[in-house]
């Protein structure tokens, strides 16, 4: 493990001499050219006791912490699980594909309907061209979600998803793309979920879906087209 | 999720979960969970840091597992992920007091069976030791590995090794010493209260 800029000023390794043979004792690992067993030092009535308070210090310290409840184990392997290896490249890699032609229908759709509309528009009454301004209007209502790009990457997500929630415009988000997805996340029933961004997973199109635990964020990754979850992440803040 | 055990190896489970069996990765991670996440709350003291470092390790278990080659024990791999997700964790951390030392005469009970103040103990005296010296004294007491692997973990010396977990039982011997018992001087460099990792820093791209 490489020191980092970041990292405390290093500690000195210093210790009591006597301590470091009696505790390599306990252990069975006698340190190389040290006197053994038969040392004046390690056999005076003093050395036996700090030999044996160092033991009851070795068995304090093999205590184990308290056991994690059965919904917080569940959460810790679900997470990791959804954030698993090698197979969701094998589908991202069709998905991508797949996503791109998809994207060209609708192009194509939409395209046509667009011509379709301004010929037709053409022989329309001005009334009827100031209501069409109304509509595009309203088309235009929904909150625009930003992309936060490739965030497979669980640093790159944090740190987007932070950048993120900081600039985020405030808007009716419950119709964005993606707000259907809210509903298929199983969080705490005090925990309200909401789409802040779309993104990309693996090259897959996602949303993202964010809600608040104090003191967590709890971070959702879907894919758009299934609301199958990617990812889940947590973070303090 | 099956009853009983997986009778497979370790090291077999990992194998079938690089080459993307999910069942045989799930086995793995439940199998595991307790002792990545009492690494993690040793080395941190921190219930909440531990819950991230602890998903942090799993996740990274699971995309590293295929990069596991089988040339040291998987649990060695294992804990080498878990310690680093820790240390990592402790790095990114902000500063914020850290948990309240017993006082010499409320923690002058020389009784180990009282296990709240065993695990008070633990955590009191921990805290007074560097993140990495206490990942040392934790896989060795806590983790059970030897020198030897504890060196392979924290990539360190094996003198060094035994010189931290040395350390690390000397400072809880002397917050459990009975009263009138005259404690060793404490070495001002071992110390760390003032240098505790605390700056905040994203971990690293990869």
């Amino acid at each position: 493990m490489n020191p980092t800029p970041d990292d405390p000023v290093p500690t000195s390794d210093a210790v009591d001499p006597l301590d470091e043979r009696l505790s390599a004792a306990l252990d069975g690992e006698p340190i190389a050219g040290a006197p053994g067993p038969g040392d004046p030092a390690l056999d005076s009535a003093a050395a036996a006791a700090r030999g044996r308070a160092l033991a009851a210090a070795r068995d304090v310290l093999a205590t184990p912490p308290p056991p994690l409840d059965d919904v917080t184990r569940r959460r810790l392997l679900d997470t990791a699980r959804a954030a698993g290896p090698a197979p969701r490249r094998d589908r991202a890699r069709w998905l991508g594909p797949a996503a791109s032609v998809a994207a060209v229908l609708v192009a194509v759709v939409l395209g046509g309907w667009g011509l379709i509309a301004v010929l037709h528009g053409s022989s329309t009454s001005s009334k009827s061209s100031a209501a069409g301004q109304g509509a595009a209007a309203m088309t235009t209502g929904p909150l625009h979600l930003r992309s936060l790009g490739e965030i497979s990457n669980p640093a790159r997500l944090l740190r987007e998803v932070r950048a993120e929630l900081a600039r985020r415009p405030s808007g009716d988000r419950s119709s964005v793309p993606g707000a259907a997805c809210r509903g298929t996340v199983r969080v705490p029933t005090d925990v309200t979920l909401e789409v802040l961004a779309r993104a990309t997973f693996h090259g897959a199109p996602a949303v993202v879906l964010v809600g608040r635990e104090p003191p967590r964020t709890l971070v959702y990754v879907l894919a758009t087209g299934d609301c199958r979850l990617l990812s889940a992440q947590f973070f303090k803040g | 999720m099956p009853n009983s055990p997986d009778p497979r190896t370790d090291e077999e489970l990992a194998q079938r979960a690089g080459h993307g069996d999910r069942a045989a990765l799930d086995a793995l991670l439940a199998r595991h969970l307790d002792r990545i996440h009492a690494v993690c709350r040793r080395v941190l003291g921190d219930p909440d840091d531990a819950l991230d470092a602890t998903q942090e390790a799993l996740i990274a278990i699971a995309r590293g597992v295929a990069r596991f080659d089988g040339r040291a024990r998987f649990t060695t791999w294992m804990y080498r992920v878990a310690t680093n997700a820790a240390l990592d964790e402790a790095r990114r951390r902000r500063r914020r007091p850290l948990p309240t030392a017993l006082d010499t005469d409320s923690a002058a009970t020389a009784d180990p069976t009282a296990a709240v103040d065993a695990r008070l103990d633990v955590d009191a005296a921990l805290a007074a030791l560097s993140p990495a010296a206490r990942a040392a004294v934790v896989l060795r007491d806590l983790a059970g590995l030897e020198y030897s692997e504890i060196a392979t973990v924290l990539d360190i010396p094996i003198g060094t090794v035994r010189s931290r977990i040395a350390r690390g039982r000397a400072e809880l011997a002397d917050r459990m010493r009975e009263p009138g018992t005259p404690s060793r001087s404490p070495n001002p460099s071992d110390v760390a209260t003032e240098r505790d990792p605390v700056t905040a820093v994203e971990p690293n791209e990869t």
